[in-house]
């Protein structure tokens, strides 16, 4: 049942030993001690658990651990790394997005995924990307605000 | 206010006055409370409080607060922050914030809901920091030999009389600290204000963008292991039996745990934990009643409302008016069980040992956890320590103690920390849900069909006479809130509550409570009485309208809106109005319905009047959150019941808001000079009736029942 793995998480290799079967945001958050990638519902509904796999945005509680392979996982915590992700989370703080902040997490991760394949998106386009990503404080105004100043900032226009 | 037992012990909300002062309030000790409103002087602060408890000032020049309620979401801590920047003359960027330890001598009760924060902590905080200012100021102006009066305080620093010499507050902290602290500390005039009105961002913003934010759910313990639970799958029951062997079979399974409603399996890891749940064979009992459903239950209440029901309110003339009247109108109005659905779900650390308790968790009732925890244990109070944490969202969920009393159940069973995480569906399933409610109102009308009396009949679970137990006296004082004093100039009017419980399904304190639950049905109604007199729904309430403050918030908002310009077929725009939380707040909604495209809310417009206002860009933001949480259960929530069973369980099936559903919100504010009133629940309260006046304005639909979705697939199916 367990097996050791190497994963490329943030950057850095790291080795888990766990049941291959068992969802990524699980090693991520109870093996290695990356709480910022959040738990919100366990069936890719919430999308607080979002993070990159290769560049893609996925819900990590429903990508088995075993099926990673060497694919390149990106969280929240390691989005400061990237121009797309700085950019959002300064537009972030200037539209003061943040309520309770707990799904904002999932929110940064799909957004730049978005900025990363559509530079300048629409409010449509915008809906569309985010519609997977809950705020139950419901701060979608100012989320969609913020991704649409990051990407005038990115020079996206 | 001495506490006998766990009913009364319990921080009801917003029900001061009706309970002879159990309020809610964050930096009160019981002490005070019995007090009332008095506030004590700086001298029985540090008596009672220790003024230390609250602030820190350090020699580096930084001031530490310590927040004794809690932050979840609402930005209480940028907003406390700020008043205390303003009253102690510090920057704001060298201002903190830090969660104060669970300490019912030092802090009281530390409950934080009813929008109470700002309104409970505004003046004590102040005085707390104009006494700290104070404090400074004499300890530099005897070492300067000048009179206080005659220095100044800016920035962190003292300045000397002639304006030559300065002493930052870092240096005169550690003398100054032991001065006595003034009587009657000066507070500052609001001319004078530079920090309370200037917009804000919030100041816990960045650990909440970089995944850095350690909520409940986050901490790790040494030696820490994990717990997921088995509950039963019928409303109210329990454990029969239960064989564990498939469970321990897993690797990484330590212990299951058997408790009388529920059973816990604990592994090295949540997943672990939950893939053993999942495995374990469970007996449960039967429920008390099978055949308990939503349907059943909406009869019930509808039946209460033929039944007469306890007085909140009635004026002498009230049967006269009403037999008077040239005209009647009468409508039933009905609101579905709402779940909570924090986005974080249920979870609690808990390390039992042979003296000692410690818990960690985000709750809304500190307090309320540390007694009922010790008082489980046998333990005595300090005992037992809260370690209380940022909260994904509380909404009213965590005013319930029930996630951390099941946590402690399953720690004292075994000698490490556990960690206890509810699954989405154990969250929805064991939520304590916003009560289902029916309301009927019925109104007399003169001539020109204008209201001159009404009577008011509300059935629904109470969610006091829970927490009250045999105090209650038949009204619930939550839920008629707003009903037992309308916006609207009537002769007389008489509002009744009829309680109807609900079977076994558990109900709670919800964002919005009683004016939530109120403002749906008063503003329906009135509506409705507009258009039956063919009246602009603006001009009817204007004229009907007393209070000065409402009248000019009504004005903007039309203004913000143009209300009035003529709109294309399918288009509709709603008004509705509310006065609570110390707060007053005008609302429309644009909506469009068509058979096609189905029905889609263009925008609102939303105008508020808080008193005085501590941060604009926090009021904005919780004025827009709030109307569109509001505009989220109005369209599309509402939990079933079939067979006892919970139907939704995840948000496939509950249905909150997402993106493309969400309008734009454009808020407006009136500042007046009163004392700042909450806002963390207006503008929930106000998206239901603006949302069906709406619909109503677009299509002559009138919605009765929400959720509004529901409402019409309901008419659809009907053909009409």
């Amino acid at each position: 049942m367990m097996s050791k793995m190497d994963l490329n998480i943030d950057g850095e290799t790291v080795t888990v030993d766990c049941n291959p079967d068992m969802p990524l945001l699980w090693v991520l958050r109870d093996r290695l001690g990356k709480v910022g990638t959040r738990f919100g519902c366990g069936a890719g509904l919430c999308g607080a658990c979002t993070v990159h796999f290769d560049g893609q945005a996925v819900r990590s509680c429903q990508l088995p651990v075993g099926s990673v392979g060497d694919a390149r996982i990106v969280t929240v915590e390691h989005l400061e790394n990237s121009e797309i992700g700085r950019a959002l989370q300064e537009a972030w703080l200037e539209e003061d997005v943040v309520q309770c902040g707990y799904c904002q997490s999932g929110q940064l991760m799909s957004a730049s995924s978005l900025l990363a394949s559509t530079p300048s998106p629409d409010d449509q386009v915008i809906d569309a990307a985010m519609a997977g990503n809950l705020c139950r404080c419901a701060t979608y105004v100012r989320i969609r605000a913020a991704i649409r100043s990051a990407a005038r900032k990115l020079g996206g226009e | 206010m001495a506490f006998s037992d766990s009913t009364t012990r319990r921080s009801v909300l917003k029900a001061g006055a009706a309970f002879g002062g159990l309020l809610i309030v964050s930096c009160s000790a019981e002490s005070d409370v019995s007090d009332g409103k008095r506030l004590l002087s700086p001298k029985e602060l540090q008596k009672r409080y220790d003024v230390n408890a609250y602030i820190r000032l350090t020699k580096k020049g930084r001031a530490y607060f310590f927040l004794p309620g809690t932050e979840m979401g609402q930005g209480i801590s940028t907003s406390l922050a700020m008043i205390l920047a303003e009253e102690l003359d510090y920057p704001m960027d060298a201002v903190s914030m830090e969660q104060a330890p669970s300490n019912i001598e030092v802090y009281g009760m530390q409950s934080t809901g009813g929008s109470m924060s700002i309104r409970s902590n505004f003046d004590k905080l102040r005085e707390v920091a104009a006494a700290a200012r104070a404090m400074l100021v004499a300890e530099a102006a005897e070492r300067w030999g000048d009179h206080p009066a005659a220095c100044r305080t800016e920035a962190g620093a003292v300045y000397s009389a002639d304006g030559r010499k300065r002493f930052a507050f870092g240096d005169l902290v550690e003398n100054a600290s032991g001065r006595q602290p003034p009587e009657k500390p000066q507070l500052k005039r609001k001319s004078d204000y530079k920090v309370i009105g200037v917009p804000q961002s919030r100041i816990d913003a960045k650990e909440r963008i970089s995944g850095k934010a350690i909520y409940g759910i986050d901490v790790s313990l040494p030696g820490m292991k994990y717990a997921a639970l088995a509950f039963p799958p019928h409303i109210g029951g329990s454990v029969k039996s239960y064989d564990d062997k498939p469970a321990r079979a897993l690797a990484g399974v330590v212990d299951v745990i058997g408790l009388p409603e529920a059973v816990a399996v604990i592994a090295d890891d949540t997943w672990t934990a939950m893939q053993a749940r999942d495995a374990l064979l469970v007996e449960w009992t039967e429920p008390d009643n099978k055949a308990l459903n939503l349907k059943t239950i909406y009869d019930d209440l509808e039946a209460g409302l033929n039944e007469p029901g306890s007085v909140a309110v009635a004026t002498e003339g009230h049967e006269a008016s009403m037999q008077k009247a040239a005209d009647k109108f009468a409508a039933v109005y009905r609101q579905p069980f709402l779940a909570h659905a924090a986005l974080e779900p249920m979870n609690c650390i808990a390390h039992v040992q042979e003296k000692a308790c410690e818990i960690w968790s985000g709750t809304q009732v500190v307090g309320d956890a540390q007694l009922a925890t010790a008082e489980m244990l046998g333990l005595p109070a300090e005992a037992v320590t809260i370690h209380n944490y940022p909260m994904g969202g509380g909404f009213g969920r965590r005013l319930e103690i029930d996630g951390i009393l099941t946590a402690t159940a399953i720690a004292r069973q075994v000698p490490y920390p556990v960690k206890m995480t509810w699954s989405r569906q154990d969250d929805i399933h064991r939520d304590y849900f916003r009560p289902a409610y029916a309301d009927r109102i019925e109104a007399a009308l003169n001539e020109d069909g204008r209201p001159v009396a009404w009577t008011h009949r509300i059935a629904g679970s109470s969610i006091l006479a829970r927490l009250m137990g045999p105090e209650f006296k038949g009204v619930d004082f939550d839920a008629v809130e707003c009903a037992v004093e309308p916006l609207y100039k009537l002769d007389d009017h008489r509002v009744e509550f009829r309680r109807v419980e609900t079977g076994s399904v558990r109900t709670s304190w919800w964002r919005g409570v009683g004016p939530l639950r109120s403002t749906f049905v008063l503003e329906s109604f009135i509506d409705e009485l507009a258009y039956k007199a063919g009246v602009d729904p603006l001009t009817y309430r204007r004229e009907l309208l007393s209070d000065p403050r409402m009248i000019a918030l009504l004005d903007r908002v039309a203004e913000m809106a143009g209300w009035g310009e003529p709109l294309e077929k399918g288009r509709g725009r709603g008004i509705a109005l509310q006065h609570a939380f110390g707060s007053y707040g005008a609302m429309i909604m644009d909506v469009s319905l068509s058979e096609d495209a189905g029905l889609s809310v263009n925008k609102i417009f939303c105008a508020v009047d808080c008193g005085l206002i501590i941060n604009p860009r926090g009021v904005e933001a919780q004025v827009q959150g709030g109307a569109l949480f509001g505009l989220s259960a109005a369209l599309g929530e509402g939990v079933d019941i079939e067979q006892a069973e919970i139907v939704q369980g995840n948000y496939d099936t509950y249905n909150v808001l997402r993106m493309p559903e969400a309008p734009e919100v454009s808020v407006s504010t009136i500042e007046g000079d009163e004392a700042p009133g909450g806002l963390g629940e207006l503008g929930t309260t106000l998206s239901a009736p603006a949302l069906v006046n709406a619909i109503y304005a677009a299509s002559s639909l009138r919605l009765r029942k929400l959720p509004v979705r529901e409402a019409l697939a309901g008419l659809r199916a009907r053909g009409e």
